[in-house]
């Protein structure tokens, strides 16, 4: 039998998927291992070789230890939940109609404000003396100065679970809107014709579909909300904080011994998020259950009044909430004197941006020098392990995309701390190549799941194209494949560019805090409360993104401005 | 040595079942043309002597061109050219680049462009040169697309 020639694959593209796997998995792996040990007793770096339960002991002993791992446990499903009844109630209601089409818009810049910015924006605007209270006081409230409420910072985490929300439901619709193609959109047609409701056809006939797909970014969400630390030390409770922050105090601490007590807090919250994420798991069972059960039993819902309205609002809010926040931010950036219940300040000054401008650049420097290279580097590896499946003809299982998703399904203050001894054994210490090379880990699976499905779109006959007039499977590659993708690739850069720069812990960790960027700068004036000061910098941290997608649109338009076929809609 | 493709008992297969199979000689000037029911295996063979085999497929048998052997060669280095049904032109160059694209290597790029005149001026897109494929008409696009897809490489002297 005459096999066809087989096409030789250098070796730089066999490195691609090799290279990708070993950094998703390799430091999450790593990272754990170093903690497990001293969390049980064994920390040779304090003469302790033996095993105990003592650091167990010592951190279940610490004040107010059980809010903190209550709210680490019930935070990640919570939130995810709520992000997902906004998410796919919308969709029922909405799917088809033009607000589906403009939420979509609305939500893009939204999915690109840095997670601190958009806690900020909530601060503005609902905190005592923020937006909403200063709108309706004294008329509605009588009040001529911010009332003593805790609202932002309130013991039972809600502010928090609201800033988790803003920021999830954006992302879970961008799952959402990703995996709805592949549902023949008829279903909901025929479920109608069956007589169910608008909403009710779409949950029994799309949502199994949709949310088969949606599954890996709900429960990525599950374990990022039980382990946060930027948002949690903007909005979270402060006596006692969320787990994590604790972890990083604990770690912090110059007691050498009280390490053995991060590494037991690290166990500790490894079991909240797994316990939060086992609870979510058998939820989806009994939803299953039930849910069929409903349908089954050929009941006919009543359509409930002002539920489609209500749907269609609550996403349409988490938008507007998060970006006039992102408004607020730069408000408060330019305020000059600003009384209480005056909505809006009575002079505008440039007096901080103008006393801060060498430190904002010389910060803004280092995020965008991060950022390109974890950006950078994650592009090209993804598209290597792209064009590698492309040619060998091996898809990515769904197994294979556990690994995609491996740096994301673990706590980041999880593994980041072991990762970061690991380096420092390793010589690699405090510098801006390590910090790019932790950002790169949480950059790569979105690069790749942004870019994985217009390169699988592609029409390959432009290559066999190519290949028939001579050209070999590389020079097809570059001179043919790339181009006609520079829209979606400038666009996952983009994304990844994003993702870089919202990135706090481990910029922190990894950089020992020699390595200041825009996010560890800002959050680290949340708790000095200059809200002027706040503002400059949460308004230069949420407009960082937007310079990448700027890019991503105008170089392509510029680029392709003759070429029809590569405009933004076109099929390629 | 014979001139012209030779296909030697060339068959398709797919997960081990026999698709297509031709068995002729095709000179310098002739055409050969295929016909037999939808999924009976035409594309595929087609594709295979182009040198594309989708993984689930296998050729079997021996393609010559001028005498020689190019069964094993990539797609391209058989110097045989492939037209797809619509037109296939490249949608990131303009009607021109499309084929200095696919003109083989040589020449100065004012020969070259030449050349691309010489070449749309018989067909009636001389005028055309730096528009965009996706501005052509059905018609324009076949035209242009026959002109760079029946440009395999010139054979070696």
């Amino acid at each position: 039998m005459t096999k066809t020639h087989p096409d030789h694959i250098p070796l730089w593209l066999r490195a691609g998927p090799v290279l990708t796997i070993a950094i998703l998995i390799g430091p999450v792996a790593a990272g754990i291992a170093d903690i497990v040990f001293p969390a049980f007793g064994y920390a040779p770096f304090l003469g302790q070789t033996g095993f105990s339960f003592d650091p167990f002991r010592a951190v279940l002993a610490e004040p107010g230890i059980f809010a903190s791992v209550w709210l680490a446990f019930w935070i990640g499903p919570m939130s995810a939940l709520i992000a997902l009844v906004l998410v796919t109630a919308f969709t029922a209601a909405a799917s088809g109609t033009r607000l589906f089409g403009v939420v979509t818009g609305l939500l893009r810049p939204v999915l690109a404000v840095p997670h601190a910015a958009a806690a900020f924006g909530l601060v503005y605007l609902i905190a005592p003396s923020g937006f909403i209270l200063r709108l309706i006081s004294p008329d509605l409230t009588g009040f001529e100065r911010p009332p003593d409420w805790l609202i932002v910072n309130d013991p039972a985490g809600f502010a928090l679970l609201a800033g988790l929300v803003l920021k999830e439901a954006p992302y879970l619709f961008l799952a959402l809107t990703g995996a709805l193609p592949q549902v023949d959109p008829r279903r909901a047609e025929i479920a109608r014709a069956l007589g169910h409701t608008r909403m009710a056809a779409w949950f029994y006939a799309v949502f199994p579909a949709v949310y088969r797909q949606m599954r890996l970014p709900v429960l990525a969400v599950i374990v990022f909300s039980s382990s946060v630390v930027d948002m949690a030390m903007i909005l979270g409770p402060a006596t006692p904080p969320l787990l994590s922050i604790r972890i990083l105090h604990w770690m912090n601490d110059p007691d050498l011994s009280r390490k053995t007590l991060a590494a037991a807090g690290l166990v500790l919250q490894l079991g909240a998020t797994t316990a939060g994420v086992l609870v979510w798991l058998l939820g989806e069972r009994l939803v299953a259950v039930f849910g069929r059960r409903l349908a089954l039993s050929g009941r006919r819902l009543m359509p409930i009044p002002g539920l489609a309205f209500a749907s269609r609002a609550g996403l349409v809010a988490v938008g507007v909430i998060v970006l006039a926040g992102v408004g607020l931010i730069g408000l408060n950036s330019i305020a000059g004197f600003w009384r209480f219940p005056d909505a809006l300040p009575n002079s505008l000054s440039l007096t901080v941006w103008a006393g801060r401008a060498p430190d904002l650049m010389e910060l803004a420097g280092n995020t965008l020098l991060i950022g390109a290279l974890a950006s950078g580097v994650a592009l090209v590896l993804v598209v290597l392990c792209l064009e590698n499946e492309y040619r060998t003809g091996i898809t990515l299982s769904p197994r294979a995309r556990l690994v995609l998703y491996a740096p994301l399904l673990v706590p980041q203050i999880g593994f980041l701390p072991g990762l970061t001894t690991l380096l420092l054994r390793l010589g690699w210490d405090s510098a801006l190549l390590p910090v790019a090379f932790s950002h790169l880990i949480f950059v790569l699976p979105y690069t790749y799941l942004m870019l994985a499905d217009p390169w699988n779109a592609f029409d390959t006959r432009y290559l066999d194209q190519a290949r028939v007039l001579g050209k070999s499977p590389n020079r097809a590659f570059f001179s043919v494949r790339l181009p006609i993708l520079l829209r979606p690739i400038l666009t996952a850069l983009a994304l990844g560019f994003a993702i870089s720069v919202a990135q706090y812990l481990p910029t922190l960790l990894i950089g020992g805090g020699r390595v200041p960027t825009i996010t560890t700068e800002a959050v680290a004036l949340s708790s000095g409360g200059d809200r002027r000061l706040i503002g400059v910098y949460g308004l230069v941290q949420a407009l960082l993104p937007f310079i990448g997608f700027a890019i991503a649109a105008g170089v392509p338009a510029l680029l392709w401005r003759e070429r029809r076929a590569l405009r933004p809609g076109a099929a390629t | 040595m014979s001139t012209g493709l030779l296909l030697e008992r060339f068959e398709v297969s797919r997960n081990g079942q026999r698709l297509a199979g031709i068995d002729a000689g095709i000179a310098p000037g002739e055409v050969l043309t295929l016909m037999g029911p939808s999924g009976s295996g035409k594309s595929s063979l087609a594709k295979a002597i182009a040198g594309f085999l989708p993984p689930s497929f296998s050729a079997q048998g021996k393609l010559r061109l001028d005498g020689a052997d190019i069964t094993m060669l990539p797609p391209e280095k058989r110097r045989i050219g492939m037209l797809f049904q619509d037109a296939l032109l490249f949608p990131h160059f303009s009607v021109s680049e499309n084929i200095l694209f696919a003109l083989p290597k040589g020449g100065s790029r004012t020969e070259r462009c030449q050349r691309v005149a010489d070449l749309l001026e018989p067909v009636g897109l001389a005028d055309l040169l730096s528009r965009d494929p996706a501005t052509l008409s059905g018609g324009q696009r076949a035209r242009g697309g026959a002109d760079a897809g029946h440009r395999p490489p010139s054979r070696a002297p």
